[in-house]
């Protein structure tokens, strides 16, 4: 039974959901730890069945190694949003701004995101696809405005909804085209029946605008900013992780196996595609007040670095890119943890608020300061490791430009990466400042992503065993 | 027959026209209940009765009744503005003329649309639409179909949560 995790997550969503409708105030608080213990059972079960492969629907649903380290991904990053999340709705925050309300809801609707961009990825064919899609992201929308009295969150879910809907409705309209000339529903079968023509051109086109407004790729990035300064802080790190990395998955589909066969070289065009992401990304970055638009604008220029993996011979820059991927996960949800837990005892965001942390929590700030060098790729931090990996695939493909372009913009990223760390190790503390109290759900996610962080760059197995899986799955693509 | 299908496009594209242009609300929704019933004339042409009752029944019945229902507990009034010609604007009208040019350059081509699989024309009329509708809803389509179920109720506890009104 491959469909077990997606079942057990959605399983757990409804429990939730029931039991919030009959627990007390006070009973609320177990909530968010049958929300995780699912999430746990879910990531077992995948790592159980990782080895085999396996068809369910007749080929609608297809279970196979390389989609079960996506599906790790997305449980990773959602167990991490559950921890991240945990004391703003149990109401064990200082700043009564960062409260959220209704738990069952929250995680009940947080779990539904999760199980659709775990079918997701195991989709075969286009409605599975797109229903999928829409399940993982209208979830999101109400995630984003769960704070509804707080102007922020409210203009930031209208606009996440209203571009999200205007991105769909692009991507279905190539999906659409796609169909007509494919004449099948069946990516396998669009792939082979595919040749270059007007319309295909034009259906590329549109799902790539698509996919750039999922990914927050330049110039598709404009609702990134408002969108993640307005969400609770936890969503924040859910969109930049999870959602980001289902927008990769989608992205992987769509290209390796439906327009792959047919186009037979798009490097440059997802070279230029990487650049402008990540410089713009970057250039922006720099000038930001607010941590949380500062966040929104690395991120895209992380993506930037992400669709790197998309380049050179198929598929050699998959493993690149899952290894970054992971990398990036435990990375930002690292700095994450610490944004999270200095807005849930102070309320504060903007960058200059960080100003002697390393006096008053020595060991939260050098939690965060690893996490900044991680994204920035010091070494031997993960972030290192999978910024090699990922510059490597660009130079096997011949494109050194881009390398040079991607090193250059590594390099600034440290500039403003080093910002935080100047307010934090630098400025002087404020006079009254005391020590911040961090409650134990937050010291034991710090500590979790930090080992993870450290470990994803130091161990060895991990490039090789996600080498393997990608090599292991079954690819229809092949010709390329 | 033919003439049955341009009056019918006219209508529509008219009438799609008038959502944009009409300053009123309700002159609005009243114009896109006709351009969705002028679709659901092209459809009977097309042989697809199925779509076509799901279009007047869902579309003009059930979503429009919804939007004039918002637009008479909200009380809109009309503002008295116009679409202004500025550069935003012409750049997205130059835009969208492009993209319409592309969209029926496709249909001058000689691409050969439509499935070519199992599902093709003569296998659609021999079944009947409804019974194949209705087999792959619940045999191939199954996931889906049941996703989409989830997504429903993910929309109504949004939709809860965002438009309750505050406890205190």
């Amino acid at each position: 039974m491959f469909m077990l995790p997606e079942l057990i997550i959605v399983l757990t969503a409804f429990v939730v959901l029931l039991l919030d409708l009959f627990f007390a105030e006070e009973q609320k608080k177990i909530l968010p730890v049958l929300a995780l213990i699912g999430v746990l059972i879910a990531m077992g079960n995948v790592i159980f069945w990782m080895p085999e492969q396996g068809v369910v629907f007749g080929g609608r649903f297809v279970f196979d190694s390389l989609g079960a380290w996506f599906k790790l991904i997305f449980l990773a990053a959602s167990g991490a949003t559950i921890l991240l999340s945990w004391d703003r709705l149990v109401g064990k925050v200082s700043d009564a701004g960062s409260r959220l309300e209704h738990p069952g809801e929250f995680y009940s609707i947080l779990l539904f995101t999760l199980s659709g961009m775990m079918f997701l990825i195991s989709a075969r064919d286009l409605v599975t696809l797109y229903v999928s899609l829409e399940l993982a992201t209208i979830p999101l929308f109400v995630l984003v405005a769960w704070k509804r009295e707080n102007a922020f969150s409210g203009e930031a879910g209208l606009k996440y909804v209203i571009l999200g809907i205007l991105s769909s409705a692009v991507l279905i309209y190539g999906l659409g085209i796609l169909y007509a000339l494919g004449g099948s529903m069946v990516l396998e079968e669009i792939g082979k029946n595919l040749s270059p023509s007007p319309a295909f051109w034009l259906a590329t086109a549109l799902i790539v605008a698509g996919i750039g407004f999922k990914l927050a790729l330049v110039p598709f990035h404009m609702w990134a900013a408002d969108v993640y300064q307005g969400a609770p802080t936890p969503i924040t790190a859910h969109l930049s992780v999870a959602s980001k990395s289902a927008g990769l998955a989608l992205m992987f589909l769509l290209f390796f196996r439906v327009l792959g066969p047919a186009v037979s070289e798009w490097n440059g065009f997802l070279a230029i595609l990487a650049t402008i992401t990540m410089t713009l990304g970057n250039g922006v970055a720099i000038v930001q007040q607010n941590i949380k638009r500062f966040m929104a604008f690395s991120s895209i220029s992380q993506a930037g670095y992400l669709i790197m993996g998309f380049i050179g011979p198929f598929p050699e820059g998959m493993p690149a890119m899952i290894f970054y991927l992971l990398a990036y996960l435990f990375t930002n949800l690292l700095v994450f943890a610490v944004i999270v837990f200095y807005a849930n005892e102070t309320g504060a965001e903007a960058i200059s608020d960080y100003r002697g942390l390393s006096r008053t929590n020595p060991l939260m700030a050098l939690a965060m300061m690893i996490g900044l060098f991680s994204l920035a790729g010091i070494p031997p931090l993960s972030g290192f490791v999978g910024k090699f990996f990922l510059f490597s695939v660009a130079s096997k493909a011949g494109l050194h430009w881009l390398v040079a372009v991607a090193a250059v913009n590594s390099t600034v990223s440290l500039y403003y990466y080093l910002r935080i760390v100047r307010q934090m190790y630098i400025e002087p503390a404020e006079e009254n400042a005391v020590r911040l109290p961090v409650s134990p759900v937050l010291a034991s996610t710090v500590g979790l992503t930090l080992l993870g962080t450290v470990l994803v760059g130091i161990l060895p197995g991990f490039y090789e065993n996600i080498a393997q899986s990608v090599a292991a799955a079954e690819w229809w693509s092949i010709g390329r | 027959m033919l003439l049955t299908f341009y009056i019918l496009g006219t209508v529509s594209v008219l009438s799609a026209l008038g959502v944009l242009v009409c300053r009123s609300p309700v002159y609005s929704a009243m114009s896109l209940v006709c351009s969705f019933f002028c679709l659901g004339g092209i459809y009977i042409l097309m042989n697809v009765e199925f779509v076509a009752v799901i279009q007047i029944l869902v579309y003009a019945g059930a979503i429009l009744v919804l939007f004039l229902f918002v637009i008479m507990l909200l009380n809109i009034v009309p503002t008295g503005e116009s679409v202004r010609f500025n550069l935003p604007v012409l750049i997205a009208f130059g835009i969208a003329v492009g993209l319409f040019a592309q969209i029926s350059g496709l249909f001058l081509g000689d691409i050969q649309f439509g499935p070519k699989d199992v599902y093709t024309a003569e296998a659609i009329s021999e079944e009947g639409s409804i019974g194949l509708i209705g087999r792959l809803l619940y045999g191939e389509f199954v996931l889906p179909f049941e996703a989409i179920s989830i997504l429903l109720l993910v929309a109504v506890i949004g939709a809860v949560i965002i438009g309750k009104r505050r406890l205190n």
